[in-house]
This record gives C-alpha cells, structure tokens and sequence, in this order.
C-alpha cells in the first residue's frame, strides 16, 4: 500500500502517469475516475499524485481537530509529502475542500507550487466563519453521534437541469459513489469540520487582501448554479488574485468535476502552456 | 477598397481566410494588422471585419436612428452575409460590437453558429440610457477645439500598449504589426467625422428598460455563446458579464484579472483566440 510518513503521520496516495508536469491533488477520498486522475491520460500525460488527507480513508485518523486547524494542517503535510518525493515544485489541484488545501498551500509554501487550479472552491464567505460551512458538511458532522441524521438517500448537491445522457450517466455514478462513502465514513471521518478558509480574515476586504497577495498562477474553474462554493465568491477570489483566470459554466453546479472532467482537462493543459509559454 | 454595396448601404470590409467557416465581426474601426479575428483566419476560419454604418468609409448617417441602431446594424450585418452568399456564420464583436451580436442573437437567430462577446456586456440597466464612456466622446465632438486633445488623449494609451506588446514580441512581423495597428488607431480617431463622433446608438437593448427584463431576453438566447472580460474592465463589467452568462443558456465566460476594456483584445489576443477554438472543438460547432 502506498504511504508516505510526514509529519508524524501516515498519508495514503496513488500516483498515476510518468509525465515530466507533476500534479498533487488531495481530497477526503478520490473515485477511481476522479478527474486529477484524467490528467495523467491523453493528451495532458501528467504525473498525478492523488493523496488522502489526514483524517481519512486509509490516511492516519484523527480523534480531535489539529490546533493548527484543519486546511493549514492539510497543507503543511502536502508540502512535506512533495518535499518526501523530491519534488522542487508541482501544480496543485484540488475540488471543492481538496481546493480548500489548494488556497492554503500557495498562502504558505508559494514557492514549491508551480501552479494552481481550483476546482469549485473558492474562499467561503466571510459569514460563514464559525458556523455551518454547508449543509452537507453540517448532516456529516452530526451523524458521528447520531447516524440517523444522514439520510444516504438525501443527494445534497443542485443538480443543473440536462438531457445529456453521458451527464446523467455520471450523475448516476456520482451518487452512487456518494452513498457509498457516506455509509462507510466512521464515526472520526464524520466528525471533521475543516471550517472556512482563511479564518483569520473576518471581513469580506481582510479576505481580499490575502488573495490579492498571491503570486502563483491561479485558474478557477466554476459552476455557474453551484450553491455551496458560489460563482459570487469565485468572483471575489479571481478579481483579488493578480493575473488570474476564471472560467464559469454556466450549465453546471458544485459536480462540474464528476459531470465534465473532459472540460477541466481542457481548461487545465491550456492554463499550464500559458505558464510554461511565460504568458501568465 | 472593398466595399459591399447593399441595397440601402455600403459597407467597408477587410476578408481575411478562406472555406466556408464563416467569421464576422461588426465595429465602428478594426485595425487589419494585429487582431485577434486576423488569427482566427490563420486558423481556418474566413473571416470579415465590417466597418458598421456611421463610420467612414462606409456609408455616413447625419440622422439619429434613436434606438434602432443596433437592430440597424445587426441587420446591415445579415444583410452583408446575404450580399457574400453566406447563410450561417460565428459572430463575434468587441463592446459596441458585441452589442451588434446580442441584437443578432434575438432578432436573426437563425444565422448564427455561435457568438463570441469580447468586454460585451451588455451594460447594466441603471436608468442612463447612454453609457459614460460614450458620452464622454459625443460631448468633446461638439467643438473642434475639444475633439484633437480628446483623440489624442483617446489613443495615447492605447499607443503606449502596441509600443509594449512591440517590444515584448519575439517576432519581427509581430512588432511591425502592432506599431501599424497603433498607427492605425490613432489615425481613424483623430481623424474621425463630427457626424460619427457624435453618433449616441445608446446602450444595447435600449427598449428594455430594467435588469429583470434584460435578464428574461438573455434567457430566451439558445446560440452555443462564449463570453470574454476583464476584471478590471470599467465600461462593461465584469459584473455584468457574470449577469449575463448566468441567464444565457450553456454559456460560458473566461475573465481575466488583468485586462481592462481596451487592454483585452491586443493583450490576451491569443488567449482569445485559443479560448474561441477550444470552445468550438468542445461544442463540436465545426
């Protein structure tokens, strides 16, 4: 099984591809057709490093939240597992909360990422800091103590009206995939609340200020109809971070990355030519 | 000079590419030395920049069509591809002459392949009926004496970033080409009518009064659309465009964090060329 020890912990990854461009992403689980795993096929022939946070999966568990807080520990221990690869630099990748990790990885270790591009994550508004982050997260947490408050049945993502069939097929997947994991989070899986990101900015402009201050080549790649990682705050975070891009769709949600993988690939290889070509 | 003679205009043209993937877009000036439109045809595509009705050398207008401008134009637009024997055709225009695609997209539909709004907008509805920028150029055209320093102030920045875009491109023919194309700019400013300087065609859509109404007709819009903005792009607004591709159906909108109003088209022109290919290969629009 493939583990690497940092920081004190065991943290489970799979790696897919040869490609001289190397990938990390990290998430609580990846799918076996998640889309970073895309990245290693044709055309983008990446290496994909897809590792499982602390905290979950076959990852070391924890029974109680780190001091530091959760994204900022998740962060450091993706940086010590590149430096445990030999990596001097990577692009990093990451949907949703895997994104979350993203944002606190090119605040603190900007140098070692090459690239990032967020995936349905950005930022969460200012008034969520200290309360419910989304709903989803809100039914997870409480069914550590009390299971019946997950109902697996419950898809709790809005789903953008389509009669294409390769999208409802996916969809069909993806809560399939949803029920499965959620049935098989333990207690401690469940009972992770990485809160916001950034909380130490309290106000929408703080918030503003540590994004404007990134240097690393940002992508955004949003759901126009997504409800828990808004197009709004994406356009808060893309208009703050220097030179960055931002892609909206507008016939997609919060699964952009499960129902158009094809599309994020695209988005992807394009975004890193243009930093390789010094355009960005 | 070529000119398309139509039955109640005549319309200046620059035709760049061949085959019958038709690209045109509408403006009151469109350089013909650096543009993203010049690329697009190196890329497949057959391309006509029309030159709109009110600017020279096309027909002159010394009457206010009031609100039927747009629909004018983006009639004079169908009527040019009548004139070339073309039937359906991509469409893409930069503020203004997005503002002529918008118009397409609800009165011609059926001609349109897909729709490529550069810093389009359309403008916010807030009760102005004519947008400030405009204004700005109507009132300095009401003297001479106002208009040179405003043309020159108009285009001096805009000269500034060829001269960049110059000295930071490796090729030769690029360099060359950027120079002409500031050249060009500036000579079509300075030495523009009266009668088209103080053209007002207001904002797009100008007989819809409110968002809520705007919103409903980009809704009724089914043409496969790609929308293109900068951040800090005070005249059409990011803002907007957000508005906008959330109300049209299957749209999609790239917005770049450094681009302002002017700076998109010469700066980014790659980019937007690569985002217009990608999106028709994805949409399978050719």
């Amino acid at each position: 099984m493939p583990i690497v020890k940092v920081n004190g912990i065991e943290l489970y990854y799979e790696k897919y591809g040869f490609g001289d461009e190397v990938v990390l992403s990290a998430q609580q689980r990846f799918s076996e057709d998640a889309y970073p795993v895309k990245l290693a096929e044709r055309p983008a022939e990446y290496t994909v490093y897809n590792v499982t946070l602390r905290g979950y999966g076959q990852s070391t568990h924890l029974f109680e939240a780190p001091a530091k807080g959760w994204y900022p520990t998740w962060a450091e221990d993706i940086y010590a597992f590149s430096r445990a690869m030999n990596l001097d630099s990577f692009i990093y990748t990451g949907v949703s909360h895997g994104a979350g990790v993203g944002w606190q990885l090119v605040s603190d270790f900007p140098d070692a990422v090459k690239a990032f591009i967020s995936v349905v994550g950005a930022p969460h508004p200012r008034e969520r800091i200290g309360g419910v982050t989304s709903k989803a997260m809100q039914r997870m947490n409480e069914s550590a103590h009390k299971p019946e408050a997950l109902d697996a049945d419950d898809f709790p993502f809005y789903l953008v009206p389509t009669t294409d069939e390769r999208r409802l097929l996916r969809r069909a997947q993806l809560k399939q995939e949803f029920q499965e994991r959620l049935t098989s989070f333990s207690p401690e899986e469940r009972a992770i609340h990485p809160g916001v990101i950034f909380p130490e900015a309290r106000t929408e402009e703080e918030l503003v200020a540590i994004l404007s201050g990134i240097k690393v080549p940002t992508l955004l790649l949003c759901g126009m109809f997504d409800e828990l990682s808004t197009a709004e705050t994406a356009f808060v975070a893309a208009k703050a971070i220097p030179k960055s891009k931002a892609v909206f769709y507008q016939d997609h949600s919060h699964t952009l990355a499960s129902e158009a993988p094809e599309r994020l690939i695209s988005e992807v290889t394009r975004f890193i030519d243009e930093v390789n070509q010094g355009l960005v | 000079m070529p000119i398309a003679k139509l039955k109640n205009v005549e319309l200046y043209y620059d035709e760049f590419g061949s085959g019958d993937a038709y690209f045109i877009q509408a403006q009151q000036f469109t350089n013909n030395k650096l543009h993203y439109t010049i690329d697009l045809a190196n890329r497949g595509f057959h391309v006509f920049n029309i030159q709109i009705r009110g600017y020279s050398p096309s027909t002159l207008v010394y009457e206010d069509l009031g609100e039927a401008w747009y629909d004018t134009w983006a009639q004079d637009v169908c009527d040019f591809a009548d004139f070339m024997g073309i039937d359906r055709f991509f469409y893409t225009g930069y503020s203004h002459g997005a503002g002529i695609g918008w118009h397409l997209c609800l009165n011609h539909p059926e001609r349109l392949r897909g729709f490529f709004p550069i810093v389009g907008g359309p403008h916010k509805k807030d009760g102005q009926e004519t947008g400030s920028a405009r204004m700005n150029t109507i009132r300095a055209a009401e003297n001479p004496e106002t208009w040179k320093p405003y043309a020159e102030k108009m285009t001096a920045a805009n000269t500034e970033m060829y001269k960049r875009i110059a000295a930071r491109a490796v090729d030769e023919e690029v360099k060359q080409a950027a120079m002409a194309a500031a050249e060009q700019y500036r000579n079509f400013w300075i030495n523009m009518p009266k009668e088209s300087a103080v053209l007002n065609p207001r904002k797009p859509f100008p007989r819809i009064r409110t968002e809520e109404t705007l919103i409903e007709a980009l809704r009724t819009i089914k043409i496969p659309t790609l929308m293109i903005g900068g951040m800090k792009d005070d005249i059409s607004t990011p803002e907007d465009m957000v508005r906008s591709c959330k109300a049209v159906e299957n749209a999609k909108l790239v917005l770049y964090e450094d681009a302002t109003h002017g700076s998109l088209g010469p700066e980014h022109r790659l980019e937007i060329v690569e985002d217009i290919m990608q999106f028709v290969r994805q949409r399978n629009l050719r």
